[in-house]
């Protein structure tokens, strides 16, 4: 990001926005994809987070701040998606033939096993991980782009480490058990 | 007490997970959908800036204003016969349509019996004991009339337990770290005197996006601040005693908020207490 860039697009340059956009799109596109785990929802949220930060960039107080003020409208319109989608079921669809032939039976099990505790997490717990894990970022830079404080950073963290620890190990006692019932 | 080889293990897994399953590049289409919305798409406070044009479209500007003073000529010499001594017919009258006419609202379940005309496309869309819903589709604005006896707001800080309306609401609002007010007069609402003040969102204190104002129990029934982007408040408080009356609100983008809380002080000028 260059100061310059983030400057002459507040005063309404689109060539300039189209660089900042243009460079930042690939990680939060994945920041969409990971905390709403659905391309098509990501692909939504983050197209209505582009034109939001377009309309607001005049607004915007802090220049230095462009990539945690990006990363927030981000964040922000994953959670209006993921409201708007809420009553609709959450089917885990993976691709096989997406995935590469030299994917083990075994890592795929652990990547499918991850993928289930992660969705049953609370967004907001999602959210902190996939910042902490993905990007990153310390608690105090994911304070920072959320706009909460410290400590609720660290409970979410805290939590959804928890809830993840918790689910996966249902998921071992279950797959436990029906091994034992097939053998 | 956590075990924290496990919590190491657990962020390997997650680590190695999310890098398996994040995508590596943004579809295209993504780029190409954002920039063909955002070229038609309007800045924030650009409303001026907009006549900061470029050499061409100065040219433009220009012919579109010779253009607009030789129809303004030929219209006023059309008019009056004056401009170099020539009589020329009087054209017909342009057609004129009749405004809409008000429809008027009064409430049946709203706890302050009230009555409103509503003008120039607003509409009510809710008409509950605490709160009375209008809308106004052509600007995107949601407005409403509270109960003010019913009314609990936020404490003035984070930690403050909810209080009943406040008898000082200019104070209060800006007390609360979200809020930045801006201005505040007076108007008339139903006979009476009405406060009127007008704040600012300040979106990087809005630590809490819960409800900050409840006109009921229900967990729907009151005002929170979510969603990233600023928003201007416009609040009418009309007291009818020392603890009724109401409070009206309309919410608005800065692009839609002067010309709606006119619009909606309009509204309110025909509000009638029964």
């Amino acid at each position: 990001m260059s100061v310059g860039e983030v400057t002459r697009a507040m005063h309404g340059d689109h060539d300039a926005f189209a660089a900042l956009i243009g460079s930042a799109a690939n990680r939060l596109f994945a920041l969409a994809c990971l905390i709403l785990r659905d391309s098509d929802r990501a692909e939504d949220a983050t197209q209505e987070a582009f034109v939001r930060a377009w309309r607001e960039m005049p607004r915007l107080r802090d220049v230095a701040r462009f990539d945690a003020w990006l990363r927030r409208l981000v964040v922000n319109a994953c959670y209006d998606e993921a409201r708007r989608v809420h009553r609709r079921a959450e089917v885990s669809l993976v691709h096989l033939s997406d995935r590469g032939i030299s994917d083990s039976s075994s890592a795929f099990a652990e990547t499918d096993r991850v993928d289930r505790a992660f969705r049953r997490l609370p967004i907001d717990q999602r959210t902190v991980l996939v910042l902490q894990h993905h990007f990153a970022l310390s608690h105090s830079e994911i304070a920072d782009t959320l706009g909460i404080p410290i400590g609720t950073v660290k409970s979410r963290v805290r939590y959804g480490a928890a809830a993840m620890r918790a689910s996966l190990d249902a998921d071992d006692r279950v797959s436990t058990a029906s091994s034992g019932r097939t053998a | 007490m956590t075990d924290p080889r496990f919590n190491s293990d657990l962020d390997q897994l997650l680590g190695r997970w999310m890098d398996e399953v994040a995508p590596e590049q943004a579809p295209t289409r993504l780029l190409e959908e954002t920039f063909a919305r955002t070229m038609d798409a309007r800045q924030a406070g650009t409303l001026l800036r907009s006549f900061d044009l470029r050499p061409l479209s100065r040219l433009a500007m220009s012919a579109a204003a010779i253009v607009v003073a030789i129809s303004l000529a030929a219209y006023l010499f059309a008019q009056d016969g004056r401009f170099g001594g020539h009589v020329v017919p009087t054209p017909s009258p342009a057609p004129t349509f009749p405004s809409p006419s008000p429809t008027t609202f009064a409430s049946r379940n709203f706890r302050v019996p009230i009555s409103i005309s509503l003008p120039n496309g607003w509409e009510t869309t809710g008409d509950g004991p605490g709160i009375v819903n209008l809308g106004l589709s052509r600007l995107g604005l949601d407005a409403a009339i509270v109960n003010l006896a019913v009314v609990t707001v936020r404490g003035p800080m984070p930690s403050d337990p909810w209080v009943p309306w406040p008898d000082d609401p200019w104070t209060w609002l800006g007390e609360r770290p979200e809020f930045q007010t801006i201005a505040q007069r007076t108007i008339e609402v139903g006979g009476l005197s009405a406060l009127v003040i007008d704040v600012e969102t300040v979106p990087d204190q809005i630590s809490d996006t819960g409800d900050w104002l409840k006109f009921g129990i229900g967990p729907s029934d009151g005002f929170n601040l979510r969603g990233p982007s600023p928003e201007r408040w416009h609040f009418v408080i009309v007291k009818t005693g020392v603890e009724t009356g109401i409070v009206a609100v309309m919410g608005a983008s800065p692009y839609t908020f002067d010309e709606g809380s006119a619009s909606f002080d309009g509204v309110l000028a025909t509000l009638q207490f029964r």
